[in-house]
């Protein structure tokens, strides 16, 4: 329990940095003109112009809804105990969440890289590891949902 | 389930309670009641044992097998 604890107050922080990320971004570039203000010739060497920078917003986005769930996930195992039904719930949705990032954030790399003619860094593997993650989630979704079948059978046997 | 609990009969008959039963065996009265509606999924060996030994009878007074 003290690893989960410890995992917890991980994406806890890892969430508040997120939020504070966010905030600081907005804060810049709607007060600060200057702020990653490029002439309209380099925009347009991008697939979406001005607005591609947003797609990568977006998947940022989508990993914050699912760093929560796992976070809320992990609580209800703090709480109640490692098999339970909640947590398998909230660690499907999040491992789903982040199957469907990573997979859109890999191709989202790999049209860019298209688009510029194979200009672009390699730098694919963020996503892969974001795959990763989220095939583990389900994984271990899969553990504790036959965990707490299981728990309940032996919870059963008088 | 097929498997039916004939414990309510037996301790009607040894005119004991269900709550001296628990007592005498080492169980709880909620798991005794789960025992005795048929909710539960297993039984101990060690519980038969003590039910049989405390009431003085076989296994099968208190287990009984009917097809759905």
């Amino acid at each position: 329990m003290k690893k989960v604890k410890i995992l917890y107050t991980v994406i806890f922080i890892s969430i508040v940095l997120y939020i504070i990320h966010f905030i600081m971004n907005t804060f810049l570039m709607y007060y600060k003109p200057e702020f990653l203000n490029f002439p309209k010739t380099f925009y347009s060497q991008f697939i979406f112009g001005y607005y591609t920078q947003f797609v990568s917003l977006f998947f940022s986005i989508l990993t914050f809804i699912a760093l929560f769930y796992v976070k809320s996930g992990l609580g209800v195992i703090i709480k109640e105990g490692f098999f339970n039904a909640k947590c398998s719930k909230q660690f499907k949705i999040s491992g789903n969440i982040f199957l469907i990032t990573g997979s859109l954030s890999f191709l989202w790399y790999l049209l860019l890289l298209f688009y510029s003619k194979g200009k672009m860094p390699i730098s694919g593997a963020s996503d892969v590891l974001l795959i990763i993650i989220g095939l583990g989630m389900l994984v271990i979704t899969d553990i504790v949902k036959n965990g707490h079948l299981i728990k309940k059978e032996n919870d059963l046997t008088i | 389930m097929p498997i039916q609990i004939n414990l309510d009969a037996v301790l009607e008959k040894r005119g004991m309670k269900s709550n001296e039963l628990a007592d005498i065996i080492g169980i709880t009265t909620a798991n005794l009641s789960i025992l005795k509606t048929g909710k539960a999924k297993a039984v101990r060996f060690s519980t038969l044992e003590a039910i049989c030994k405390a009431l003085d009878c076989q296994p099968a007074d208190i287990l009984e097998y009917v097809p759905d």
